[in-house]
């Protein structure tokens, strides 16, 4: 084997960091890098990464390592007493996440053909593998492979047929809401909210917009006073009230029926409006069939309209393109009326902000920037409740929201307003606060992957009690979050009133459970972490929101089901 | 090794405190650092440092300041003692790079590492099986390259070739991850 002078700069680099390069490479390393610059952040690259893969492979062991060498020093009663009682298991020399023993490093020697053996201790030899010809070695590697193959796909196969069963199948409804203006719902009907979705179902409004989106791709902006009923993709019902269709052409032969006529749809723009006495349906673009009953259809085409009242009397008219309700005409009326709600809760923080219980209130509608008592971690911005506002978005494992401030009060009210995009997590971590002492209440507030609201109150037994007894209280709410309400923006709130010793929880406004806290604690913040759990151990299940949140607000005392209301 | 003159309650905000800021610390050490080896030691300086004067910091105040200044301030101590026994023409390549990694950490976010260690181990599923088994041999079992090259019989120079090939594309994998964002669902 012949080392021939190393001239590529990955050759050099790869020297460099094994530190056998020699003075004239060096040199001439030294040289191209003043030269080029794409050189230098090559090298600093390659640097980096060596670094990184250094610390990922021995990194893991050194925050044990490091606290195991000071528990056996004189500092022990002081590492007892430390609130880190996750890093304590390891001291059986086992890595805390697999219970394995952490890697011990012997030296290799060589066998005469040619494989390597460990030397080390002889109870370490039944974890060493012993080194085969290459050819036994890629058989039984082909081997392996296949059979492992296998198991994944029976296991892919079991866990699809479960969730047959189950009915966990990926949720696609049939349209969803995308957006709307002022929405008023009619008592006793469903209503809904930017990013439903929507099922076989009815829509009743009484005043308002709503611009649904279907599967197919047809879209439609439905206005109030409405009565519209979803049968499938395909086939609709409106009994009053105006809708405006965008159909494109693969979904030709959508169909809207009214109680006189039905509009069938063959790829284009049409508006219909149906009121007590008559339906009109105005072509805006494309073709329509209008199909009175028992009669055969009508063609329009673009430019005409058509109406027929209850006593089946039909005429046609000149399409009215001005009553047809379009996109930007959605928009523009959309962005009045978010302008009026911004300005209506700008109102509202500033009678907030007055309020001299509130320990924090974190506005995140602009996105990333500075936050008071605050750090960013990692999180991105994105889309808000609104158009025009924005929020943060907690998506990595290590995204999360640090609140410095330290304080304690024996009632709490905590606020958020937050959209969840997908159950990835076990949970996803609303609050939690950071450090408790004995006797004082630590607190963790998150949502369950079932979609309800839990609240955890841990706190040590007074001091003479460490042996790690701890006592927890859990309150749950009621789902939540189901497949349809993923991915819009609700209100949640948590009340711990120390007086009533009861603990509330709310979900836009409404009380959603009640129940009594036995155990009413005084709670001690040490800061605390919004949107993750406290821990920065990288390897544990990940508990980060996964989604996003636009407010987030604290007050001393427990606000009243008015006040949440409002 | 810590004064007994400083109080127990500041010892355990000290012990806290340096744990939750681990990442943050080591980072700055890995990056400092004259010699990856030498990143323990550098902590664990930073940390006899910061516990002794628990008594002066302000708990109210983020420590990462402190503890950022602490740790280039015992790496440069480090560093100076390393430069001594380095021979010149690797001490220029040596400081240029100390030069832009500090720019790196000044300008990004300086808790990185966590999402530089979870990029890393999305990236190095990525790879192919014969570089899983480089890094494998190289930084898992700790055999040197020439070790490597040796039993392979493959040329020394091809091997630094991929290997660094490999790090760079591993750079490259976690500097695009971390750049992408998560769609929603």
């Amino acid at each position: 084997m012949s080392d021939s002078a190393p001239k590529s700069v990955s050759q050099l680099a790869g020297k460099y960091i094994d530190g056998t390069l020699s003075k004239e490479e060096a040199d001439y390393l030294h040289f191209l890098m003043e030269t080029d610059p794409q050189i230098e952040r090559h090298l600093v690259g390659s640097v980096l990464s060596h670094l990184v893969l250094l610390e990922n492979f021995d990194g893991p062991n050194q925050k044990e390592t490091f606290i195991s060498s000071k528990i056996k020093t004189k500092e022990i009663s002081v590492w007892e007493e430390t609130h880190q009682e996750e890093n304590l298991p390891f001291l059986n020399n086992q890595d805390p996440r697999t219970n394995v023993p952490l890697r011990v490093q012997n030296p290799i020697e060589k066998n005469t053909d040619g494989s390597f053996y460990w030397t080390g201790d002889q109870e370490d030899r039944s974890n060493v593998r012993p080194e085969r010809n290459r050819r036994s070695r890629r058989r039984k590697f082909f081997l392996l492979a296949s059979g492992i193959l296998l198991i994944v796909l029976l296991l892919f196969g079991w866990i699809f047929w479960n969730h047959q069963q189950s009915g966990e199948i990926p949720y696609c409804p049939i349209a969803r809401v995308v957006e709307t203006v002022d929405p008023v719902w009619r008592e006793g009907q469903m209503s809904y909210k930017n990013g439903q979705g929507v099922e076989r179902s009815n829509i009743s409004l009484k005043s308002g917009l709503v611009r649904l989106k279907f599967e197919n791709g047809v879209e439609l902006i439905l206005e109030g006073p409405l009565e519209f009923a979803i049968k499938d993709s395909a086939q609709t019902f409106c009994s009053e009230g105006r809708v405006s269709a965008l159909v494109p052409s693969s979904a030709a032969g959508f169909e809207v029926s009214t109680p006189y006529a039905s509009v069938i749809d063959r790829g284009t723009a049409f508006f219909l409006e149906v009121d007590q006495k008559k339906a009109r349906v105005d072509v805006i673009k494309g073709k329509v069939d209008f199909v009175p009953p028992n009669k055969s259809p009508v063609p329009l085409n673009k430019g005409k309209a058509y109406t027929i009242d209850h006593l089946h009397a039909a005429s046609e008219q000149i399409a009215q393109p001005e009553r047809y309700m379009d996109t930007n005409k959605f928009r523009t009326i959309l962005n009045q009326s978010e302008t009026r709600m911004l300005e209506s809760i700008k109102l509202k923080q500033a009678s907030i902000l007055r309020d001299s219980s509130l320990m924090l209130h974190w506005d995140l509608r602009e996105g990333i920037g500075k936050i008071e008592s605050g750090q960013i971690r990692g999180c991105r911005e994105s889309q808000g409740r609104f158009q025009q506002t924005r929020s943060i978005a907690f998506n990595r494992r290590t995204d999360r929201l640090f609140w410095e401030q330290q304080g304690s009060c024996s009632s709490l009210t905590l606020m958020t307003s937050v959209r969840i995009d997908h159950f990835q997590n076990q949970t996803n971590v609303l609050f939690c606060s950071g450090g408790f002492a004995a006797g004082e209440g630590n607190l963790l507030w998150q949502i369950l992957k079932d979609g309800r609201l839990q609240l955890q109150i841990t706190h040590q037994n007074p001091k003479g009690d460490l042996s790690g007894k701890i006592s927890r209280e859990e309150f749950y709410s009621p789902a939540v979050y189901n497949r349809s309400t993923l991915g819009t923006w609700i209100t949640l709130a948590v009340v711990l009133d120390s007086e009533k010793k009861t603990v509330s929880m709310y979900a836009d406004g409404q009380e959603i459970a009640k129940k009594d806290w036995t155990n009413a604690v005084p709670l001690k913040f040490k800061g605390g972490t919004i949107g993750n759990y406290e821990s920065n151990d990288v390897q544990r299940n990940a508990r980060n929101l996964n989604g996003a949140m636009e407010e987030f607000l604290i007050f001393r005392r427990p606000l009243s089901s008015k006040e949440i209301f409002r | 090794m810590v004064k007994e003159t400083v109080s127990k309650e500041s010892l355990i905000w000290a012990n806290e405190t340096f744990l939750k800021h681990w990442s943050f610390v080591r980072y700055i050490a890995i990056l400092k650092a004259p010699d990856p080896v030498l990143t323990d030691d550098i902590v664990n300086d930073v940390y006899l440092n910061f516990v002794q004067q628990a008594e002066r910091w302000d708990v109210n105040r983020d420590p990462r300041p402190i503890l950022r200044k602490l740790t280039k301030d015992i790496a440069g101590k480090y560093w100076q003692q390393h430069l001594r026994s380095t021979p010149e023409h690797l001490r220029k390549i040596a400081e240029r790079i100390e030069q832009r990694l500090e720019s790196r950490e000044v300008n990004m976010d300086p808790c990185d590492l966590d999402d530089q260690l979870s990029a890393l181990s999305v990236c190095l599923k990525k790879l192919t099986e014969r570089s899983r088994r480089l890094l494998d041999l190289h930084y898992v079992q700790k055999i040197k390259l020439t070790r490597i090259a040796a039993e392979q019989e493959q040329n020394l120079n091809t091997l630094y070739s991929q290997i660094d090939r490999i790090r760079i594309v591993l750079r490259n994998c976690i500097e695009n991850f971390l750049k992408t964002e998560v769609p929603d669902v």
